[in-house]
């Protein structure tokens, strides 16, 4: 199968409709999901996954095949959903990078009993900013140099939203965990 | 007991369920973008393509249903047929413009031997139509056929450009 979806990707470059919306039909619900994750709104989601399509499909001369064409794909389609968030004034840069304790940035053990529809509930109530870090980390599985990229900051801000993020996230589920067992 | 959460977002997610009518949407949306190419050549390789990955579907997830699959046969030999016409009129363009007999003779040998592979390759298809390696190495050769002759069309168009430069030079 991975030779016909080569062979998809090269009609794609030539301009090809029915070869794109092949493409389209299958990434869409996969990159449909992604960018729920980053915009409140069905209407606003379903747009910017149709616009980071047309953009994917303009610039697929830039695609290199070491990536799977999807990464490629759910890269553009997160860089919309940003676009967007970024017309509602989000900025990621005004952080004093500077962090008063040092704490270790690979420890993401919480308690087992926690399930991952109550973390994605808490990840919802992180500060904004804070909480696209944490999910391009922890859902997308992007690391510090992508993130970096592609928030256009340093890596070193992208470490202290995501520590920050972590902070807030272990607050909030650890309150929840608390409530149900008292 | 502790977990390490990033290990529950290594596994696969549910997907949301899309809106309706989004595809109808975003083909208008992709009507509508500025389009260079799309000669008519490329709307048969797509039908290919549609065929294949069709064929790849029944192949993986209906092998049930070998009963129907005289539609792709039907599907390919329309294809074939157009593949045939494009590649004879390319011929034809070609000898028009090679003036050279030796090199005519020995393309018309290697499409010779491109045919007879195909001849073979048909009667594996036709013993089972749903198998996509087949139905891939049938469109290859027709792409290949017709690939050489663009190419070495090309090739010529160059080299005459290149000796009237020369000409002129001197």
């Amino acid at each position: 199968m991975h030779k016909i979806e080569t062979k998809l990707i090269e009609l794609c470059k030539k301009g090809n409709q029915v070869a794109q919306m092949q493409v389209y039909d299958k990434y869409a619900r996969a990159m449909f999901t992604v960018a729920c994750r980053y915009l409140n709104s069905e209407e606003n989601a379903k747009d910017a996954m149709q616009e980071g399509f047309l953009k994917a499909f303009t610039n697929i001369d830039k695609y290199q095949p070491e990536f799977t064409f999807g990464a490629w794909l759910k890269r553009i389609v997160i860089n919309q959903c940003l676009d967007e968030l970024k017309k509602k004034h989000l900025v990621f840069n005004d952080i004093e990078v500077s962090e008063l304790k040092i704490l270790n940035d690979d420890d993401w053990s919480f308690d087992s009993k926690i399930t991952k529809q109550e973390i994605l509930n808490a990840i919802d109530y992180i500060t904004e900013k804070h909480k696209i870090v944490v999910k391009l980390y922890l859902i997308e599985g992007f690391d510090h140099q992508e993130i970096s990229e592609i928030l256009e900051i340093p890596v070193k801000t992208s470490r202290t939203h995501l520590r920050r993020g972590k902070l807030q996230l272990q607050k909030l589920l650890k309150t929840k965990y608390n409530e149900a067992r008292y | 007991m502790k977990q390490d959460i990033r290990d529950l977002f290594k596994q696969e997610d549910d997907l949301e369920v899309l809106p309706e009518n989004h595809r109808a949407e975003f083909l208008e949306k992709l009507k509508k973008q500025p389009n260079e190419e799309s000669s008519i050549p490329w709307v048969k390789i797509a039908a290919v393509v549609l065929i294949v990955l069709t064929v790849g579907v029944s192949v993986l997830y209906n092998t049930t249903e070998v009963e129907e699959v005289s539609p792709i046969i039907a599907q390919i030999e329309a294809v074939e047929a157009e593949y045939l016409e494009d590649i004879k009129a390319e011929w034809e363009s070609f000898i028009a413009l090679a003036e050279d007999d030796v090199l005519v003779e020995r393309f018309r040998k290697k499409l010779d031997e491109l045919d007879l592979d195909y001849q073979e390759i048909s009667i594996q298809f036709k013993n089972g139509p749903n198998n996509i390696m087949v139905v891939e190495g049938l469109i290859d050769n027709l792409q290949t056929r017709l690939q050489i002759l663009k190419d070495i069309q090309e090739h010529i168009k160059i080299l005459n450009q290149n000796n009237e430069n020369h000409e002129k030079s001197i």
